[in-house]
């Protein structure tokens, strides 16, 4: 009795340590926030981008342009640069923000100066091998009105295993006509990370 | 016969056997240690190879991930090198937690059992190879966020003595805002390295010295400019838009590795042995020498920023206070159980058997990133705008630090520009690193049409020079082998390098793999 209890007893234990050591996946909803280092998250490139491009279509310069020219502004999404303590992907924090303003369905969009080479070598291309009635002519491309240009930047306050980690997030709207800033908008994030004094 | 039955029915040799894997992972980390050594001979392409295929602790994970994120950077693998490096940070960031278990296994059986956290000079040098490796990759931005996280570092270090205290990296943070147009924050970062340097009391390079005054200079600090040139005894002329910089980062030698202090006294009047080991460095060392290269004909040197050696020895001061107490306690509770053992012990054998494993587990922690360069140094060279070639004159003599004549009086301070006393033709000379004249009113004609030809961001890959209007003489076999702006290293003849009015080159040379790589300033 007393051997099948030690062989029980060391069973379970092998397997707990087993299944500590083990490969564990869980799927998990994208909109769902799951806050693993504190750092700048999917959440947090969510966030900021909705919020930052609702404001952006609310504020005046959008009636102003329309009733100006009649026509829905034209927006191209500049750099984004990356000043903050981390290595954050701006990359999808600004695909996060082409879509929110094209899917508004108020703003036209151009495609970035990245996207566009590649569309001219198609195009080029198309000159070459494309029948005349489907070849796109050069010189048809479609100026942008406005560029969306910004910034993240963060402070790190520090005390001992504690962290207030402060991000801002600055993005300006500019007239590409004439170079006036027609909104500035601003998102902060504030985050406590405490991380452990001890681990096993 | 007897006394053996006993003692495998006891199950004590698994207890010898546990002891003989740690003694194993000693003999691994003295391995390590040797391998490091060899880097003095250039030869970082075979110890990648070998460092790669090896197997590691787990507690071990930041210093393989540290040797091996260097190991691919000096190779020229930069990319491969931010991935090895961020995984080690990662891991260090992890590890700053107390660990209750390494604990107890450090004052019970030795400190190689704790996770290895590196020290504070490997810290901030760790941040150094980021920023040097983002600004290899043409990545400012990422070179941006490792100087604001060693910033962030620097806040942690011990607030005596000498650990963490890397000039170098404060300088580079310096060089990373200036190639930003940052010249608030690269004035802050300069200062900080001066300040370093001070407390370091090791004399002030001629390159910080210039750095402080222009960016004074540049942002109107009128009083600091002037306390600058009282102390310095000189000042310096705005830089000429129409002129190039080079900035030279050499990384020379290789740093002396932890070596063991072990000490077992047999008490006859107990009846065991008192065992204890400790880590130590050796009191000598090579001191660093500037390294010697060659501009247009003309000799300058590096300066030297940091001497790795004096850090390591300064991290271990800094630790030693830790490291005698847990050896102080390992002692009294080796000691307390042969004691206690002893009392029941009737043949002796069991006594016998713990004396032995406790002075076979009794080891000295030696890790360390026993990689790093022995030297970090600088220097910063102005250059007409024109066509140049990295030229490495012999790759069999070498470029380390060995290698390098002994300084001359004449050249004891070296200044950003050429010194103009020494002179030495890129032919010539058997251990520098040189850039070789070019027909200048060529270049300037190649430079002129470059830039009616192209836009600014197309002129580092494929300079409009065609192959005949190269000086054939400058390029031989022995080229440098130097990465281009999409990081594959590309080998220095095929591409002569075309430096615009007002761009920077940064040269980054390792003497462990005798291999530079430039990038160019966006």
């Amino acid at each position: 009795m007393n051997k099948l209890f030690k062989l029980v007893l060391g069973s379970i234990l092998v397997s707990t340590l087993l299944a500590g050591c083990s490969t564990s996946v869980e799927r998990i909803d994208a909109g769902q926030t799951v806050d693993l280092s504190g750092a700048w998250n999917d959440t947090d490139s969510q966030m900021v981008a909705q919020e930052m491009i609702s404001d952006v279509l609310a504020r005046p310069w959008y009636n102003n342009f329309t009733a100006k020219t009649g026509k829905a502004p034209a927006v191209i999404i500049g750099t984004v640069r990356n000043l903050s303590h981390e290595h954050i992907n701006t990359k999808t924090f600004v695909n996060e923000m082409e879509r929110e303003l094209i899917n508004s369905g108020r703003v036209e969009f151009v495609a970035s100066s990245d996207e566009r080479s590649e569309i001219r070598d198609e195009r080029i291309d198309q000159d070459l091998n494309s029948s005349e009635s489907t070849r796109n002519a050069a010189g048809q491309e479609q100026g942008a009105d406005f560029i969306l240009k910004g910034q993240i930047n963060t402070i790190i306050d520090t005390a001992d295993s504690d962290q207030v980690r402060y991000y801002q997030v600055d993005l300006s709207l500019i007239s590409l006509a004439d170079n006036r800033k027609v909104w500035v908008g601003q998102k902060k994030l504030k985050k406590l990370v405490s991380n452990g004094k001890l681990r096993y | 016969m007897k006394a053996v039955l006993t003692f495998l029915r006891s199950r004590r040799y698994l207890a010898v056997i546990a002891f003989s894997l740690l003694q194993g992972c000693s003999l691994q980390q003295h391995q390590l240690n040797d391998l490091a050594q060899t880097l003095d001979n250039g030869n970082a392409s075979q110890v990648l190879a070998e460092v790669a295929d090896r197997e590691y602790p787990e507690r071990d994970l930041a210093q393989y991930k540290l040797t091996l994120g260097l190991l691919r950077a000096v190779n020229g693998d930069f990319a491969g090198g931010i991935r090895e490096l961020q995984a080690a940070k990662t891991e260090i960031n992890q590890l700053q937690a107390l660990s209750i278990s390494e604990n107890i296994g450090a004052v019970t059986v030795n400190e190689t059992l704790r996770s290895y956290t590196s020290t504070a000079s490997e810290r901030m040098l760790l941040q150094q190879l980021l920023i040097l490796s983002y600004l290899m990759e043409d990545v400012l931005d990422g070179a941006r966020v490792e100087v604001l996280q060693m910033q962030e570092l620097a806040k942690s270090l011990p607030e005596k003595g000498l650990s963490g205290l890397v000039s170098s990296s404060y300088y580079l943070g310096g060089l990373v805002y200036e190639l930003g147009d940052e010249t608030d924050n690269a004035m802050i970062s300069y200062r900080q390295a001066y300040q370093v340097m001070q407390t370091s009391k090791v004399s002030i390079p001629r390159v910080l010295e210039d750095s402080l005054l222009l960016a004074s200079k540049r942002l109107g600090l009128r009083s600091e400019h002037d306390k600058y040139v009282k102390k310095f005894g000189h000042d310096v002329t705005a830089l000429d838009s129409n002129k190039s910089q080079l900035i030279l980062v050499y990384w020379g030698g290789v740093v002396s590795a932890k070596q063991q202090r072990y000490l077992s006294v047999y008490e006859p009047s107990l009846g065991y042995n008192i065992s204890l080991a400790l880590p130590y460095y050796a009191k000598n060392y090579v001191k660093p020498t500037p390294w010697r290269f060659t501009v247009l004909g003309k000799t300058a040197e590096t300066e030297i920023f940091d001497d790795v050696n004096l850090l390591a020895r300064a991290d271990l001061d800094a630790e030693s206070a830790a490291i005698y107490a847990a050896a102080l306690a390992r002692v009294i509770i080796k000691q307390t159980a042969l004691h206690e053992v002893k009392k029941k012990d009737e043949d002796g054998l069991a006594t016998l058997l713990l004396n032995i494993t406790s002075m076979i587990s009794e080891m000295a922690d030696v890790r360390s990133w026993n990689m790093l360069p022995a030297s970090i140094q600088v220097q910063r060279v102005s250059l007409d705008a024109g066509t140049y070639y990295l030229q490495q004159p012999s790759l069999t003599q070498g470029l380390s630090v060995t290698d390098v004549a002994p300084l001359t009086p004449a050249l004891a301070r070296a200044t950003a520009s050429t010194t103009h006393d020494v002179t030495e033709s890129a032919a010539e000379s058997d251990n520098t690193f040189s850039l070789p004249q070019s027909n200048t009113e060529r270049a300037d004609a190649a430079l002129a049409d470059e830039q009616l030809a192209s836009d600014d961001n197309s002129d580092v890959v494929e300079p409009a020079i065609h192959a005949d209007m190269i000086n054939s003489e400058t390029i031989n076999s022995e080229t440098v082998a130097m990465t281009n702006i999409t990081g594959v290293p590309v080998v220095v003849s095929a591409k002569p390098l075309l430096l615009k009015p007002g761009k920077t080159i940064l040269l980054f040379y390792s003497s462990a793999s005798k291999k530079a790589y430039y990038t160019l300033s966006p």
